[in-house]
């Protein structure tokens, strides 16, 4: 692979709420390559958005928790001081939101809002950040982009909207940009749209990219790499056509199976429902819904870590590797 | 059983909607000069004239973008709403009209699952009163029976009884939607309409409620009206398919027709705005093939609704109307060129 862009190693993060600590996420481990779109695949509640926000330094501490490094140019984001935060957030790593309605402020004109990152990060005037945000309203596809920086959110469609979201993330040209399910809230045929956008933007842009969502078949359009989330862990990680193709850990298979296709006689899902991120389980927290008929002690005591470490494709299950191995 | 087995096994129209409209009205917007000159409301077109056969024991698959009327017919079906003009023919019946205990009696024998359980459910009623009630409304059973017919619909339904007392907001959303299938199917109905019922599903769970869904409709002979805008769970489900836009049906077939063989160039559009899993065909591959946004159901474009986005639209496309015509025995288009579009 070539440069890396960011590296995220052990990263551990929980909350302390009135009912006790929940560690959200355990061990989380993955790099991202220079130009390389990295897909976070992972069900409702496994800790994708608070992933997401983790990168940016989002997560306000307390009541949050974060050990482990994120690495991004030779320095940790996690310890890094807010003014030196500030200074790369929107700028070097930037983010699309999952819902543009709240992701924009109703009572500013979009231009404004658009307008922002870049008089902050490039230090120029109103007038010149305006004249950009015209350009970058047309290359997202934004009809009438002189009149249209002048609109309010509620004046735009959904899909509108989310190309304003965009814009403002691809603003300031970053080298990181992490998209946290951009197009879950629109229509197929929008998201087509959308995902044609985004895909066209990275690739003129030459940004890296995270990549999170729920549908197998966005992600396997959209990315190279994927990482898989289970409950707050990584079970699995490889090339998108291999990892599809050729699945290790019991849950991502369970995860294809579950995808309906024409001709399939009968739908073959995961039995049973995520745990809870406060149901603390000390072994593979997939333990309770693995299918393998030779789960042992060891799945419920102690949790697997992705193996083998050099390999492009691991999964994270002592079954698998004990099968290779 | 086979789709084709079904089909045997079941022969005849439950549901026939013959030229149904609906029609809002919306005020028009308040301005200066509005609030002087008082204008008429404008009228949303939902649904323009919708006719469609739903055979009995079948699932029909109804897709399209938001806005295209897809709800508004699920409600239509359920009376709900009262159609503007047209017949809803059940079972032989006209019941567009109905009103008083024939509506009543109308509903016990169409039930629908919406796509929220949790808004759709009422937050302070047990699963146990949520289940029981269309049993009381509709004096099914003897009253001291009912606690154990719910009991038994939440364990055909995969909920386990002994969580009867507990309220909506103590469940997952999987198990939620279990609870409003269990409602829905209480007063056995013959057809249950379910409106994005697995939309916002995660994947696993999503499995799960449509193999439930095989099941039921085996079991107790249902017919589905399946309104969704998901084509991965049509292509799986539903054995016949029709593709809204802008109020109008423009093609119906069988499900295997339509995603093989789609002669509409909205269907072919939409088929290819679908995300499918990259190693599967690339017949249909992903790419934006719609430009632009579906127009106002009050201003809908003159001559074929779909011209204003349709990638092989000609001259005469914006003058003339296309009614839907048999393009092949059972699949139907309402397109000048049908099958043109790739």
């Amino acid at each position: 692979m070539s440069n890396t862009v960011l590296e995220v190693d052990r990263l551990n993060v929980g909350f302390d709420t009135a009912a006790g600590y929940v560690n959200v996420l355990r061990d989380v481990s993955f790099t991202v390559g220079e130009q390389e779109t990295l897909g976070i695949l992972g069900e409702s509640g496994v800790g994708k958005s608070v992933l997401a926000d983790t990168l940016l330094g989002l997560i306000p501490s307390p009541p949050g928790r974060i050990t482990g490094r994120i690495i991004y140019r030779g320095r940790d984001l996690n310890t890094l001081p807010d003014a030196e935060l500030t200074k790369i957030r929107g700028k070097d790593i930037a983010m699309i939101f999952q819902d543009p309605t709240s992701a924009l402020n109703p009572v500013f004109r979009v231009g404004m809002q658009v307008a922002e990152p870049l008089e902050i990060h490039e230090n120029i005037s109103l007038r010149n950040a305006l004249t950009k945000v015209v350009d970058l309203f047309r290359r997202v596809g934004i009809p009438a982009p002189e009149t249209r920086i002048a609109s309010y959110p509620h004046q735009f469609s959904g899909g509108m909207r989310q190309r304003v979201v965009i814009s403002m993330g691809v603003a300031c040209q970053p080298r990181l940009l992490v998209a946290d399910e951009p197009t879950s809230s629109l229509d197929v045929t929008i998201q087509a749209q959308i995902l044609e956008l985004i895909r066209d933007l990275v690739r003129e842009l030459r940004t890296s990219v995270v990549y999170i969502s729920n549908d197998l078949a966005v992600i396997s359009h959209m990315c190279q790499r994927v990482l898989i989330l289970y409950a707050g862990q990584v079970v699995e990680e490889g090339p998108v056509d291999v990892v599809f193709r050729e699945p290790k850990h019991p849950y991502t298979r369970g995860l294809l199976g579950s995808v309906p296709r024409l001709g399939a006689r009968r739908l073959d899902p995961i039995p049973g429902q995520l745990p809870t991120l406060s149901e603390y389980l000390p072994g593979c927290r997939f333990h309770p819904r693995c299918p393998l008929p030779q789960k042992d002690q060891g799945c419920v005591q102690s949790h697997p870590l992705l193996e083998p470490e050099t390999a492009a494709h691991r999964a994270a299950c002592w079954k698998v590797q004990a099968r290779v191995g | 059983m086979s789709v084709e087995h079904v089909a045997a096994a079941s022969d005849g129209v439950l549901l026939r909607l013959a030229g149904l409209v609906k029609h809002f009205e919306v005020p028009a917007p308040l301005t200066l000069s509005n609030m002087v000159r008082r204008p008429a409301p404008r009228v949303v077109k939902a649904v323009a004239g919708v006719n469609l056969d739903i055979h009995r024991g079948r699932t029909i698959g109804l897709v399209g973008e938001s806005g295209c009327g897809k709800t508004t017919i699920g409600r239509l079906v359920m009376r709900a709403i009262t159609p503007t003009a047209g017949e809803i023919v059940f079972d032989g019946d006209d019941v567009a009209q109905l009103t008083g205990p024939p509506l009543f009696a109308y509903r016990r024998r169409v039930q629908i699952v919406y796509q929220d359980p949790f808004t759709s459910l009422n937050p302070r009623m047990t699963i146990r009163r949520i289940i029981r009630e269309p049993l009381d409304v509709h004096s099914i059973g003897a009253p001291s029976e009912r606690n154990d017919r719910v009991a038994q619909l939440m364990m055909r339904v995969g909920v386990n009884p002994k969580y009867a007392d507990r309220y909506p907001h103590e469940f997952s959303a999987g198990q939620v939607k279990r609870v409003a299938i269990a409602r829905a199917i209480a007063v056995g109905p013959d057809l249950l309409v379910a409106d994005e019922a697995v939309s916002g599903l995660d994947v696993s769970v999503k499995a799960q409620i449509l193999n439930l869904l095989a099941d039921l409709q085996e079991e107790m002979g249902l017919t589905y009206l399946f309104i969704s805008h998901d084509l991965g769970v049509v292509q799986y489900l539903c054995h016949t398919v029709a593709v809204m836009y802008l109020g109008r049906i423009v093609e119906v077939g069988t499900s295997e027709a339509i995603f093989t063989r789609p002669q509409h160039p909205y269907t072919v559009a939409l088929l290819h705005s679908f995300p499918r899993m990259k190693s599967e065909s690339d017949e249909f591959e992903l790419k934006a093939s719609l430009r632009g946004e579906i127009p106002s159901p009050i201003d809908v474009p003159p001559g074929c609704r779909f011209h204003t986005r349709c990638a092989i639209a000609r001259p005469e496309c914006a003058r003339d109307e296309p009614a839907l015509r048999e393009v092949a025995p059972g699949h139907w288009a309402a397109c000048a060129f049908p099958g043109e579009a790739r």
